[in-house]
């Protein structure tokens, strides 16, 4: 048992060690036994409650800077995460920085985009 | 020897549940299937009680017990064209209409680009991005965007309010 434990959770830190090549947004929260791994997100295991969110924003083709990326993002769980709304207003490429020249003149103009995901009836305060 | 007795009843009793409540390969079988469409893209919203046998390309597994699964499906629009200086106070107001609760194959939709999931009880998750398993509850979401081209993607999703859904999506290769 002992060695199948470390043989997973090898392979999920190894696997977890890869590079995205895609935008990617997780909220995962777990009750119980909880064993995670992939080439996307954390690896994990984990016992009894645990909850994590994270953004992974990888590098543009060049490999020298993080892609273009402008989003806005409203989430709410209920502690057991069995309900859960959310809004997310993602651009990128060249529609994120005409968002961005669009939406980031003044600070005002920045609240203004990130009020954008509150509009739907979730309210992040 | 106690031990094994107790897996091996356990395993037994999770099987019956799911014999009894149903079994569901993606939306076939004894599942409730809701599907919503706009101009944009589809959603689509399945839940099972019992064994579900997911094939949804990136959240392939099988989970004994209950799974409840929401999945944002873009649409592939040749020639569109990211719509440019959008106005950013619109893309929410696209409804997404419930178009029906039939059977269909998901993975014609093609790959989801934003996947909710709720498991509870046993799951196992077999999909190359995500591996692992849960053993009580595990709730789920996944927003996942290439990262070459233009994208715009709004969606909003409330689970326990299906009209307030709303899905957008726009994209352009650069």
């Amino acid at each position: 048992m002992k060695r199948t434990l470390v043989i997973v959770m090898t392979s999920a830190l190894l696997l977890g060690g890869c590079q995205s090549t895609a935008l990617l947004y997780v909220h995962d929260t777990s009750v119980g036994i909880n064993v995670a791994a992939g080439t996307e997100g954390t690896a994990k295991v984990s016992f009894g409650y645990d909850r994590e969110t994270l953004a992974i924003v990888p590098k543009n083709k060049a490999g020298s800077e993080a892609m273009s990326l402008a989003g806005t993002s409203c989430v709410y769980s209920s502690p057991w995460g069995s309900r859960i709304q959310f809004t997310h207003i993602v651009a990128t490429g060249a529609a994120a920085k005409e968002t961005a020249a669009q939406f980031a003149k003044t600070e005002a103009d920045i609240a203004e985009f990130a009020g954008l995901a509150q509009k739907g009836g979730v309210t992040c305060d | 020897m106690i031990q094994e007795l107790s897996i091996f009843r356990l395993s037994i009793a999770l099987l019956c549940t799911g014999f009894v409540a149903g079994c569901a390969i993606n939306d076939r079988g004894l599942v409730r299937v809701d599907r919503y469409e706009n101009s944009f893209g589809h959603y689509v919203r399945t839940r099972v009680w019992g064994i579900d046998v997911v094939t949804v390309r990136s959240d392939e597994g099988v989970v004994v017990g209950y799974s409840d699964r929401a999945y944002f499906f873009p649409k592939s629009i040749a020639g569109g064209e990211v719509q440019r200086n959008p106005s950013m106070a619109e893309v929410l107001r696209e409804p997404m209409p419930r178009v029906g609760g039939g059977k269909c194959d998901l993975n014609e939709l093609g790959t989801p680009m934003v996947i909710r999931t709720v498991d509870v009880g046993v799951a196992i998750r077999l999909g190359a991005a995500r591996v692992g398993m849960t053993l009580g509850m595990n709730a789920n979401t996944r927003v996942r965007l290439h990262r070459d081209g233009t994208v715009i993607l709004a969606v909003q999703f409330d689970s326990e309010d299906s009209e307030a859904t709303r899905f957008l999506f726009r994209e352009q290769e650069e």
